[in-house]
């Protein structure tokens, strides 16, 4: 009977969104004329086109008293190198065209399915815009647009948007030396020698550092990492300065631009370009870069850009200022070269294995040690505290100092054993610098208890951080005879703004992890202020552990569990490279390492299994994926020895013997007999041709296997070995 | 009254032609097949019938049976009849004029696709069937034909990308306290494959008693093929030794001495020629019987024919004790052994045939072999002889690609037999017949003959009796009749495959499609989803005991719940994986192993780099070290040492894994010296195996 009514439920639930789904298609086929006219309104578009900003559509958007709540804004009123907005009326022409391109973008040209996406092409629409704008005397963009813009221009933009994104497309370098000292950048113009602008001779730095002095633009660091206390350009007022955001200034480029006046952080890191801004972790970041690593670029941020330009190409029938046409059907397309160069650049790093069990071995001990004595004593603690009074109220700031001193009395008095044994004292420190490995309060602790968790999760399924995000407080199943699953979003499987789900495997660990923060995320009900019963439903709506007295509540974004990672790994406080620098973990990378480290152990059989947590379709792509990252140059002998033996497999035809299955074990087994990693078969002609090679060299030990029977000797194998002898003479 | 009319889509060239024919009022649309058969398509009533309707339909012709496969031109045709039922449906009567016009026409159509036609298509299948099918057409005569204005649109605006993730788990837990999960799992999905299966089972013991259960019935239906197409081609075989006894001219002979007597003279000539009246129990009473047979005019059944008076009555006809054996002992088709001797094939006969071939052969899809032709366009042979054995390579047509497949023993005898029991039906038709060069026909009676592929594999009768009769051992292990059909055979064998392996990529590469399709078609989801689930969740627990193997809570960090089953996990991934396979491994072998475990054997030697072997191969050296093997496993291993202890010396084990390893790679290497160079030291192997006998050790030295 159960069963029954559970059938007619889930008919129904799927009718219903069968019905959704017609609806929506119906709608639109009945929008549908035969004589050209655009309305230039779409279901994602939640705004007027022509407006100075944009809503756009995302799962989850609703309308609360008129007002859209969960959807992505766009602003169009950006300024420009000219001094103007964007959505100034001298401008207007060109920014009617720039919104219907980005209009048509996602409706006419592209498959463009969530706003997510949507808005990496409006981004470098801006970012072209701030180009062309620097460029106005040459293409005059308020009146042509792109309609002037040649293959030069293209490849001018290519090269500087690939190389530092927004900074050097708005080419802010020499907007700031003609802003600060016009006179210096005169003299650079004439120098004989052509200089880089970001290798300025001395003299001038002098200069600018001065008049930087002089003009207030430096500012202390604060924070409480390692370069506390340091001086830097400040960001905020150089954006004023140059008419632009803070975040333009944000990619390595720019840092190693203004860098050279900032002689403080050049004395302590040297040639490590450490962000000018507030750390707020213990050490730099492993993803810390050197001067001379600027030159990889992200293969993504290429092919957005390339498609941008050619979805404008494609575009130019409808919108006379789009950009000209420049591939035929004869010639190869022009932007071919940009995806060949995509393909040399860098991927996410992938963390060392040991560092990362090492980071899963405590988090497992905050989880399952720490875990349930924390939550219970955090819930119990506010419970208390806002029955008696030790909230915020109104009243002087002596009596807010009492109310501390009685919130750090009252844990120290009711403390459980287990949360004293991880060094945990105080209801709460002021600072975070006054926070110590080994000893911390229970705020603190309970920061470093929610990184730990977003460690478990993602260390032990490959997620994405919005999967992470998107978790709802009714993710966790448990099944008989097999254990825990997570329902979590699938990837990048969107249609119109929603998102598909599926259900993965987690351990009892994870589970743990996620039942923790259900009760955390439930119990906050009874004591903090504004609690939303909608946005409740959200796995990561918990308190905020900072705010102590006002006890607000959020949902956890990503620079919300970047940061509470960050200190997770701080209190582990595993040591840093010589560099200083330690590994942060990111739920990317996580991800990433998770993949790639199961299909090594696993090899080929995990690659469907890989596929499917990774929610693609096709196991090329993720077979894509791994070779992709198992050329970089942690390349290992054991990487090799992987390779060699899945090819061994592969040398072999299709049609096969039935014992060959364990061919695996044996080829292990041999290996381990002769003391070799691989082994491999040649032709007496092709061996002898190597050897020679090999021993003109002479890097190499060779032994050889012989049969020696009644009638000689018979070589039948040789064993090669690097020498080790290399260490000593390198 | 309108005159019929017709148009043909192909120049008349002999047999049935392609095209829209008007009858009775309904239009007719017909396509042929590769055997030349004839399949109708009633599209009814279009617009008025006239000059419009037929306007359309010579503008969807080109679309329609563009294609060189005819089952695409099938579904062309279907999707061009859905077309003219949603007209009507809608009442378009009149083929639309303006633009407008037609564009609300189509959004009419479209809507009724999608939303009111009857029928039991999912969601998806109506957008797939929109997508695929009907938008192309409607766009062909937009585009090209020229009859829809090209102004119109057709919906949707961008290809709709269906939810295709079915969630195994819908039951959700409310607020975070945990509900145990039972689930049946979705049965469509599973009674897709050959075997219907309990999921109530655990992971491992599911998947187990699943591969167990897929091997006992592929084996089953492999063994009852295989008897059958033996016994079928040894019947052949013999029934044309018997023929030769009794040529056609001795048989008219014969015939001459008995005319005399009318009405029963066979019974005449029995009295003089059987002794113990016994028709058929030695060779040239067969023999008599046989070819007196194939003279008679041939219509109706065996019984029918042997009802004719120079025939004894079927009931009398014995078979000598020589005959090769029935398929089984229990086969009760005389008549079909009869026929057999005399090289005539049935619907039961092909079916068994191709069941075969489907069986050995996963590359080949059913239907093309079906269709398979004995030589391609060009006259050249679609059999190739490989290094052992035969090759045949079977046209894809839909997707425009030729399979090849290597044939076994088995394959090969099939194919043969096929080919020698059609031969002389083969030969006597006409160059122009499209029979002549197929691999599949029937030779009945009364000559060759085409059939179509729909009446093969019908064993799903009352009783599984033809099951029963013809395949006793699948029919004992109880699988339905029905899911006796080659799309579930090609998915047994893709999941056996994979279980093999463990890998998609392989069973992809056997069943000669892209990955996507194997997972979409061939491999159960819900047995890949537990599968993968098991690899995930034993990766899942390795990380989580690797990283707090020293700690007390690694248990507890576990989703083990006593050691012992963690210990044995351990074990297990200790013995398959080898430290040097992957870093993981390395770790996990640093922090669980014990040090014994390690080989003592060379301490110094694995304390440094692992390095390469290279194996040398020339048939000389190929043939010293099988000849050490041969002699190891005939005298054992221990004789195999040298008698002074050598430095360097290698256990004689090593060599003899070192030969075992090379042995099953070889003979399937890609390169053919290497191949050679095996074959060759096989055979020299056996002239050495005599000197290794006296004595023989093998060592490893340092060659300066």
């Amino acid at each position: 009977m159960m069963r029954q009514s559970d059938r007619t439920a889930k008919s129904e639930r799927v009718e219903n969104n069968e019905a959704a789904i017609i609806k929506e298609l119906l709608d639109e086929a009945h929008a549908l004329t035969a004589v050209e006219i655009r309305t230039w309104s779409a279901s994602w578009l939640l705004s007027p086109i022509h407006g100075t900003f944009w809503l756009l559509r995302l799962d989850g958007s609703r309308l609360v008293d008129g007002e859209w709540n969960h959807v992505l804004r766009v602003d169009w009123n950006d300024k420009l190198p000219d001094g103007s907005l964007l959505s100034d009326e001298c401008n207007r022409k060109y920014l009617t065209f720039l919104q219907q391109a980005a209009f048509l973008v996602r409706e006419e040209v592209r498959d463009i399915r969530s706003s997510i996406s949507h808005c990496i092409y409006i981004m470098v629409l801006k970012a072209l815009t701030e180009w062309i704008f620097t460029r106005s005397r040459l293409y005059s963009p308020a009146e042509f647009g792109f309609a002037n813009v040649d293959l030069a221009g293209i490849h001018d933009f290519m090269q500087k948007y690939t190389r530092g994104a927004l900074f050097e497309s708005g080419d802010y370098a020499t907007r700031f030396l003609r802003e600060i000292d016009n006179d210096s950048f005169e003299t650079l113009k004439n120098l004989k020698k052509p200089t880089s602008l970001y290798e300025l001779p001395q003299p001038i730095v002098k200069k600018i550092v001065q008049k930087l002095n002089e003009m207030g633009y430096y500012s202390t660091t604060g924070g409480c990492g390692p370069n506390r206390g340091l001086r830097y350009i400040n960001r905020t007022k150089l954006a004023d300065l140059l008419q632009t955001q803070h975040h333009t200034f944000k990619s390595y480029r720019a840092i190693a631009f203004f860098r050279q006046f900032e002689e403080d952080y050049k004395k302590k890191f040297g040639k490590l370009l450490v962000r000018a801004s507030d750390i707020k972790t213990e050490c730099l970041s492993h993803r810390t870069k050197f001067n001379d690593e600027l030159n990889s670029i992200p293969a993504q941020q290429i092919t957005h850009a390339v498609t941008t330009l050619q979805s404008l190409e494609e575009l130019s029938p409808i919108l006379p200022l789009s950009l000209p046409p420049f591939s035929t059907q004869l010639a190869k397309s022009p932007f071919q070269r940009y995806f060949d160069e995509a393909g040399k650049s860098e991927h996410t790093p992938w963390m060392p294995i040991d560092v990362s069990l090492a980071y899963l071995n405590e988090s497992l001990r905050w989880v399952l040690t720490y875990g349930t004595p924390l939550v219970d004593f955090y819930i119990k603690a506010n419970i208390h505290f806002k029955d008696n009074g030790l909230l915020f109220e109104r009243g002087s700031r002596y009596a807010g100092e009492r109310r501390s001193l009685a919130r750090d009395g009252w844990t120290r008095g009711n403390l459980p054993q287990s949360l004293r044994d991880a060094g945990i004292e105080t209801w709460c420190t002021k600072t975070r610098r006054h926070e110590s490995k080994k000893r911390c309060s229970v705020m603190a602790a309970m920061t470093i208890l929610f990184g730990a968790c977003m460690y478990i999760i993602s260390g032990l399924l490959p997620v994405r951080i919005d999967e992470l995000v998107s978790l709802k407080t009714t993710c966790l199943v448990f099944k008989k005879g097999c254990g825990f699953w997570i329902k979590k979003r699938r990837g990048k499987a969107v249609e119109n703004d929603t998102h598909e789900t599926m259900d993965v495997p987690v351990p009892r660990a994870s589970a743990t992890a996620v039942s923790l923060l259900i009760r955390l995320g439930t119990e906050s009900k009874n004591f903090v202020s504004g609690y939303d019963d909608e946005d409740a439903k959200y796995l990561l709506y918990l308190p905020n552990f900072q705010s102590v007295e006002m006890l607000s509540i959020g949902i956890r974004d990503e620079h919300t569990i970047n940061y509470a990672v960050d200190m997770f790994c701080d209190h582990v406080g595993l040591p840093t490279d010589k560099h200083g620098r330690r590994w942060y973990a990111r739920v990317h990378e996580n991800r990433k390492a998770f993949l790639l480290s199961f299909v090594w152990y696993f090899k080929f059989a995990a690659l469907d299994a890989a596929r499917w947590l990774a929610g693609h379709t096709d196991s090329r792509h993720i077979l894509a994926y791994i070779k992709n990252n198992f050329n970089e140059e942690n390349v290992t002998e054991l990487e090799a020895q992987f390779l060699s033996e899945a090819l061994w497999n592969f040398g072999v035809s299709r049609h096969r013997r039935s014992e060959i299955r364990d061919i695996g074990n044996l080829y292990r087994k041999v290996c381990k007999h002769f003391h070799v990693s691989e082994i491999s078969e040649v032709r007496e002609q092709d061996l002898s041709d190597c050897l020679e090679l090999f021993l003109t060299q002479g890097k190499i030990h060779i032994d050889v296997v012989n049969i020696t029977s009644t009638s000689g000797v018979h070589r039948i194998a040789l064993r090669i070995r690097m020498s080790n002898k290399k260490d000593k003479t390198s | 009254m309108t005159t019929p009319r017709r148009h043909a889509a192909q120049p008349s060239g002999g047999g049935a032609m392609e095209g829209f024919e008007l009858v009775d009022g309904k239009f007719i649309a017909r396509v042929v097949d590769e055997a030349a058969l004839d399949r109708t398509h009633v599209l009814g009533a279009i617009f008025d019938n006239g000059e419009s309707a037929w306007r359309l339909l010579k503008g969807a012709q080109a679309h329609v049976f563009q294609s060189s496969s005819y089952q695409t031109r099938g579904i062309n045709v279907a999707n061009l009849r859905k077309v003219a039922i949603y007209f009507r449906a809608k009442g378009v009567v009149t083929m639309p004029v303006t633009a407008s016009d037609w564009q609300s026409a189509i959004i009419r159509i479209y809507e009724y696709h999608l939303r009111d036609q009857p029928g039991k298509a999912t969601l998806r299948t109506r957008i797939t069937q929109w997508q695929e099918g009907i938008k192309p057409l409607l766009e062909f005569l937009r585009d090209v034909a020229k009859i829809i204005p090209q102004t119109v649109k057709v919906p949707p605006k961008r290809r709709f990308r269906a939810k295709q993730q079915p969630n195994f788990n819908k039951g959700t837990v409310a607020d975070g306290t945990i509900q145990k999960i039972g689930t049946a799992q979705d049965i469509n999905e599973t009674s897709a494959l050959l075997l219907n299966f309990d999921i109530s089972q655990t992971n491992a013991e599911y998947l187990e008693n699943y591969r167990d259960r897929l091997i006992t019935v592929r084996s089953a239906l492999d063994a009852d093929c295989v008897a059958y197409v033996q016994s079928m081609a040894a019947h052949f075989e013999y029934g044309a030794r018997l023929l030769k006894r009794c040529t056609e001219a001795q048989a008219n002979a014969l015939k001459a001495n008995y005319r005399a007597v009318k009405g029963s003279a066979y019974r005449e000539m029995r009295r003089h020629l059987e002794k113990d009246n016994l028709p058929g129990t030695t060779e040239i009473s067969l023999a008599r019987i046989m070819r007196l047979f194939l003279m008679e005019n041939r219509l109706g059944g065996v019984k029918q024919i042997f009802k004719s008076t120079w025939l004894p009555a079927w009931q009398c006809v014995n078979f000598p004790p020589d005959i090769p054996l029935p398929p089984f002992p229990e086969f009760n088709g005389a008549a079909r052994r009869f026929r057999w001797m005399l090289g005539f094939i049935d619907v039961t006969d092909l079916c068994i045939l191709h069941m075969l071939l489907s069986l050995r052969n996963p590359t080949f899809n059913a239907i093309s072999l079906f269709d398979a032709k004995l030589r391609d366009k060009r006259g050249n042979l679609n059999f190739t002889f490989v290094v052992n054995g035969k090759a045949f390579v079977v046209d894809k047509r839909r997707v425009r690609a030729k399979k090849r497949s290597t044939l076994d023993e088995e394959s090969i005898l099939a194919v043969n037999t096929l080919l020698q029991m059609t031969k002389q039906a083969r030969d006597l038709l006409p160059d122009s017949s499209p029979l002549k060069n197929r691999l599949f026909l029937l030779n009945k009676y009364d000559g060759a003959c085409a059939m179509r592929y729909e009446t093969l594999y019908n064993f799903a009768d009352s009783e599984s009796r033809s099951l029963r009769c013809l395949l006793p051992r699948t029919y004992a292990t109880g699988i339905p009749a029905a899911h006796v059909v080659p799309k579930r055979i090609r998915r047994t064998n893709a999941v056996l495959e994979w279980f093999k392996t463990g890998s998609v990529l392989k069973a992809a590469r056997l069943i000669g499609n892209s990955t996507k399709v194997v997972i979409k078609h061939y491999i159960p989801e819900a047995l890949l989803q537990a599968w993968n689930v098991r690899l995930v969740r034993r990766y899942q627990n390795l990380l989580l005991a690797t990283a707090s193997a020293h700690e007390t809570h690694c248990l507890a960090a576990t989703d083990f719940s006593t050691p012992a089953e963690l210990k044995k996990f351990i074990d297990d991934m200790l013995n398959e994986h080898s430290p040097t396979s992957s870093k993981l491994a390395a770790i996990v072998h640093e922090r669980f192993c014990h040090p014994e475990q390690f080989d003592a054997g060379d301490e110094q030697q694995s304390a440094t780099k692992p390095g390469s072997l290279v194996v040398n191969i020339s048939p000389r050296n190929l043939s010293v070290l099988y000849a050490f093997r041969d002699v190891a496993y005939e005298k054992g291993f221990q004789s195999l040492q040298s008698p002074t202890s050598k430095r360097g010396q290698i256990s004689s084990e090593a060599v003899v894994d070192l030969a075992d390893l090379l042995t099953t790679r070889l003979p399937d290497h890609h390169d053919t010296a290497i191949r050679s160079a095996h074959v060759e030291a096989e055979r020299l192997a056996a002239a050495l195996v005599d000197e290794l006998r006296s004595g023989a050790f093998a060592t490893l030295e340092k060659q300066e």
